[in-house]
């Protein structure tokens, strides 16, 4: 009888893909303004904080 | 000792420029998405990231004040006392571990204490994440962003 050794699975994190996300969204961000972008550019494919808005409301 | 003023406050983002003329863009990605199960704070969490605009970052090691300044800025974002904060030490250069090491020391230098830290570490893999939760203390909802926020940090097997 042979022995099967089941093959052992990392334990990741349960939020491992929000963070990987949150990478990989970091590194894109900072390739495009090292690029000469503006974060402007990106507005429609993240959700920014606009720093005025602090002051208004 | 005084943080550098904020430059501009367009292009989405807080920006100063240091003493040596290195030029630093401060900005906040939403990621109301990820809390979505709590549409009570969802809207309000960001992810902070702090990038050297132009100029070389390596010769800003020994300058205070840009702790002190991203500070600042955190002070400035919790005028709104339900905005919530998620930092990730990037891991892509392998120098997490020096990032973390100078974001602990830059929050409790000069932190005023109204705002709580909890720390967490992710792992992906082999690699570990180190992540951070800041939070306005007089948030009605700290005990649930907490929670919610350390579960992600919580491990489970991979399916």
């Amino acid at each position: 009888m042979e022995n099967v050794k089941e093959q052992e699975k990392p334990m990741n994190s349960k939020g491992a893909t929000i963070f990987k996300k949150m990478l990989d969204d970091q590194k894109a961000v900072r390739q495009h303004l090292r690029n000469g972008g503006k974060l402007t550019d990106l507005k429609d494919k993240y959700k920014f904080l606009d720093p005025l808005s602090i002051y208004i409301a | 000792m005084t943080p550098y003023p904020f430059t501009s406050l367009s292009d989405l983002s807080f920006e100063f420029t240091t003493d040596q003329g290195v030029v630093y863009k401060a900005y906040f990605i939403s990621f109301g998405s990820v809390f979505s199960e709590f549409p009570e704070f969802s809207d309000s969490i960001y992810n902070f990231n702090l990038e050297v605009f132009h100029g070389d970052m390596y010769d800003q090691a020994m300058d205070q004040k840009i702790g002190e300044t991203v500070v600042d800025i955190f002070r400035h974002f919790f005028a709104i006392r339900q905005n919530v904060i998620i930092y990730i030490c990037d891991t892509s250069d392998n120098k997490h571990i020096v990032r973390k090491r100078k974001f602990d020391l830059w929050f409790w230098k000069y932190s005023d204490g109204s705002i709580l830290k909890d720390d967490g570490l992710a792992v992906i893999e082999d690699t570990e994440i180190f992540n951070s939760l800041l939070v306005h203390k007089q948030n009605i909802f700290l005990d649930k962003i907490v929670s919610a926020f350390r579960t992600l940090n919580e491990r489970a097997a991979d399916k």
